[in-house]
């Protein structure tokens, strides 16, 4: 008897809220454009769908959930839909990422996205927790701490990873080729500030191994490359080793590639609101090894800054590129408030290469693929579906066992002078934007 | 597939709400200014909320890298707001709710294959015995080139069987290869009413009958029924039955209760509890013996796939003592759901309570515990993972399992000694009746609930 009535209230009361929904939009839509133009009947009814679900959850579900979940929730699926990048951050999420990170935090050093709506592990970092526990480019993480993963934005899954150092978290992964998923547990670690790595190989060559971007890695990078030009005899090739760096800004991109390439384009975004292609340059600086050939090595952990380092290094330096095809993350996001105090992360743009190619889920093709080692394919299966530590590099010797590397060598060693480069450069590249 | 209730009664219910809310819609411009004031009579948060959400989805529509179509934005919002509830909630797109549709109604119409896209082509896993594609003579491993002459190349898995599928007596024209065949072969095909088999039979030749029930959908009852029948008149003596539910998902709740009634005579089968705590749900055995099928022995096999309407099977038969309860702890899953069709034919499934055993048992995460563990076959040792998983799949491919041989075949002693978990069986029904239920008292299950009025 008493449910009749407040059903039709329900209702009333719906499509009240509905009229002052569109209202609200109308006004925001002034806001921001001038000719208020007014919801469609398409939006309407689309918007009559939301608050029909919404009601019947309030009204069926069997659990108590809470309410301002159930919108936040829907907006974080909305943004979710969109693309695997963007963020939708609750008021706390939004305050703590306004404030910065305050404390020593403990991570295990992965970076994330979501794979056909599974999270994955676009590339553990090297030498860090994960690295070391044997998690791979490509991982589905299925649970965190016995919880699955779901309905949250890989930002916000980043976070899970996160805690005080020492403190232990559990993950439930799977790779592909596995038959059931196996539980790893981590301990989070305050990670490593040293980012770049270099070694003398073969007497002659450089080796730089940049690991992932932070706010000092240019500067390291720097006195590494200064450190690599004092090597007498000169040396006569240079390898960067760009595998599994993920992650980093595109100011950090800017500020690394501007090591190389002074101060050149890096890249060019073009977004749906800019009718012109914005160039990025990096800065003047002196430049070291500026006439070494160069080969860059990457492969499908390579991401974010680090394509857009490789992009540019092989559009301005005429540097080869040799391995796999890179992750392919090159959008420019930007953070929107909400009046609640919550806020949206979307895409806005995407980056492009100096010569016009495009990184967003295309990734950059090598100039060279990269050979694997000599296993037998089911050798190599088998052997690839044991979370096992990977080996570590202290010494060049160690380096020299990496089919890469040594390919990377040979190609350098081969060809001994720049023509190696004006080979390599010019076909592939588009046009310049200009 | 999951437990399900009310398909078609939510169904019918929407179109009325439908006609009442376009009344209403048209009353509430009146009504503004009267009601604005009015609070929401329970939980305003989420619509006060609603601003916030247009504010973002108007910055998406006007600053997202490229325009989104608004649909598919609500549908994405949608599965955000199903996606703070539990697990088993989830929200299904028109096209997703009529494939549902299709696969609980225990029938399509189509020409009766199997596909599967393997290495991206497009593959008969195989035709089903008695239909179109079966007389015409597919055979299984056939490549489909072309639908009605459209190539398939690049075609998804959705698309080929919504091409094939139609109405009946409708005709298609699949385009085959085929090892041997020098060019691809047009097999014209008239559409017909494809049964799916929820139920399937064998026997032992020591007079013991086997039924597996593959999940619960409308007819599973039925087919029961027939099946336990045939055996009946097939087996004399009928020394008893295995009930295999071991990898069986779950599906209706009306079909679990009913299956649950084949077996039992009286008493409570299962009882729901809801939001509203007031609003308890029991379903009771249908009073009275029929058939016999009440009493011969009876084995149950469970493992950690068998879910939902299993486990209510599972949990009523335990606990009655009706039968033995052999194999694996199950799934754990012990929430109903309800499909709720939204206006443009999209629908939500939502937990909408838990169910609990006659004795008052929760299944949720617990599951079913048997009275008589028995593992099933340990993997192999010595075998490739690599080797152990395509023999998996190829046996997935030809659909070999105990029942896809004639049912008139009986079970061999090889089949037997692969699976322990039917061994023992066998041998509990030769021993019948097992220490277990010899206890059996018969009458009112203690700590059942009082009967509702």
């Amino acid at each position: 008897m008493k449910l009749i009535p407040r059903r039709y209230l329900a209702v009333w009361i719906c499509s009240v809220l509905l009229g002052s929904m569109l209202l609200a939009m109308g006004s925001w839509r002034a806001f921001y454009r001038s000719p208020a133009q007014a919801a469609s009947s398409q939006t309407y009814a689309q918007l009559r769908l939301l608050m029909e679900a919404l009601y019947e959850v309030e009204n069926k579900y069997v659990g108590d959930e809470q309410d301002t979940s159930l919108i936040y929730g829907a907006i974080r699926g909305m943004v979710m839909s969109l693309d695997p990048t963007a963020s939708f951050l609750t008021p706390s999420a939004y305050q703590e990422m306004l404030a910065g990170n305050q404390a020593p935090i403990g991570e295990m050093g992965v970076e994330l996205t979501f794979k056909n709506k599974v999270l994955t592990v676009v590339a553990p970092l090297e030498g860090g927790p994960a690295w070391q526990a044997g998690i791979k480019a490509g991982d589905h993480i299925l649970k965190i701490n016995d919880e699955m993963v779901r309905n949250m934005t890989a930002l916000e899954a980043a976070k899970h990873l996160q805690g005080p150092p020492g403190s232990t978290i559990k993950m439930q992964i799977i790779r592909n080729g596995m038959i059931k998923p196996q539980d790893v547990t981590i301990t989070l670690e305050k990670l490593s500030p040293v980012t770049v790595n270099h070694y003398i190989l073969e007497h002659d060559y450089g080796y730089l191994r940049l690991k992932h971007f932070n706010d000092q890695t240019a500067k390291e990078l720097e006195s590494a490359v200064k450190d690599l030009d004092k090597r007498r005899p000169p040396l006569k090739g240079l390898i960067l080793d760009l595998r599994n760096t993920a992650g980093g800004s595109l100011d950090q991109a800017i500020a690394v590639a501007s090591v190389f390439i002074g101060n050149s384009m890096v890249f060019y975004t073009k977004g749906r609101h800019q009718e012109q292609p914005q160039p990025r340059y990096g800065q003047k600086m002196p430049q070291a090894l500026k006439d070494l050939p160069l080969v860059v090595l990457v492969d499908g952990g390579t991401a974010r800054a680090a394509e857009i380092l490789a992009g540019a290094l092989k559009d301005q330096r005429h540097a080869v590129l040799l391995g796999f095809k890179t992750f392919g993350n090159g959008a420019v996001h930007k953070v929107f408030p909400l009046k609640d105090g919550s806020a949206l992360i979307i895409t806005v743009a995407q980056c492009y290469t100096p010569n016009g190619q495009i990184i967003q889920d295309k990734g950059l093709e090598p100039n060279i693929v990269g050979i694997t080692n000599g296993y037998s394919e089911n050798e190599e299966f088998e052997a690839e579906l044991e979370l096992k530590k990977p080996q570590e590099i202290t010494n060049a010797q160690d380096l020299l066992k990496d089919p890469l590397i040594t390919q990377a060598l040979k190609l350098l060693g081969l060809e001994g002078s720049p023509d190696l480069a004006k080979s390599s450069s010019d076909p592939i590249a588009g046009t310049p934007p200009e | 597939m999951s437990l399900t209730n009310g398909v078609r009664k939510s169904a019918a219910g929407v179109v009325k709400k439908g006609q009442k809310r376009a009344m209403l819609l048209m009353a509430a411009g009146i009504l503004v200014l009267l009601l604005t004031g009015v609070a929401w009579p329970q939980n305003d948060d989420s619509f006060n909320k609603l601003p916030v959400f247009s504010e973002a989805l108007g910055i998406i529509e006007e600053q997202y890298l490229e325009p989104q179509d608004i649909k598919k934005l609500i549908y994405g919002s949608i599965r955000g707001i199903v996606g703070t509830l539990d697990s088993h909630s989830s929200f299904m797109t028109p096209e997703e709710f009529r494939e549902l549709q299709i696969e609980t109604k225990g029938q399509f119409s189509g020409i009766g294959i199997e596909i599967t896209l393997k290495d991206g082509l497009l593959i008969v896993v195989s035709p089903i015995e008695g239909t179109p594609a079966y007389r015409a003579g597919l055979q299984a491993g056939d490549r489909i080139v072309k639908i009605n002459g459209t190539s398939t190349k690049n075609m998804s898995l959705m698309e080929a069987v919504k091409k094939i599928r139609g109405t009946k007596g409708s005709r298609v024209i699949l385009t085959i290869m085929r090892e041997g065949l020098k060019a691809p072969k047009s097999y014209l095909l008239t559409r017909d009413i494809i049964p799916i088999h929820s139920v399937k039979a064998r026997y032992l030749a020591d007079g013991i009958g086997y039924i597996r029930i593959t999940n619960f959908q409308d007819h599973t009852d039925k087919d029961l029924r027939k099946a336990i029948k045939a055996l009946e008149a097939r087996l004399k003596p009928f020394r008893g039955l295995i009930l295999d539910l071991r990898n069986d998902p779950g599906g209706l709740l009306d079909q679990a209760v009913r299956v649950a009634d084949e077996f039992l005579d009286h008493g409570l089968i299962v009882y729901t509890e809801g939001r509203d705590k007031n609003q308890l749900m029991r379903f009771y055995a249908e009073p009275g013996a029929r058939n016999g099928a009440e009493s011969f022995p009876l084995v149950v096999l469970v493992n950690e796939g068998s879910a939902s309407a299993s486990e209510i099977v599972a949990g009523a038969i335990q606990d009655h003592k009706r039968g033995l309860i052999i194999g694996t702890k199950s799934f754990g899953k012990g929430s109903v759901q309800t499909i709720v069709p939204l206006e443009d034919g999209s629908a939500l499934k939502l937990t909408t309570a838990h169910y609990f055993t006659p004795l008052g048992h929760s299944i949720q995460e617990k599951g079913i515990i048997p009275d008589l563990i028995v593992e099933a076959t340990p993997l192999p040792k010595g075998k490739s993972l690599k080797a152990l998983r395509e023999e998996a799949l190829e046996k997935k491919m030809r659909k070999e399992g105990l029942t896809d041989k004639p049912w008139t075949s009986p079970i061999s002693a090889e089949e037997l000694k692969n699976d322990p978990q039917l061994q023992q069986a066998v041998e509990t029904l030769k021993n019948w009746p097992p220490a277990k239920l010899v206890a059996t008292v018969r009458g009112r299950v203690p700590g059942t609930p009082p009967p509702a009025k």
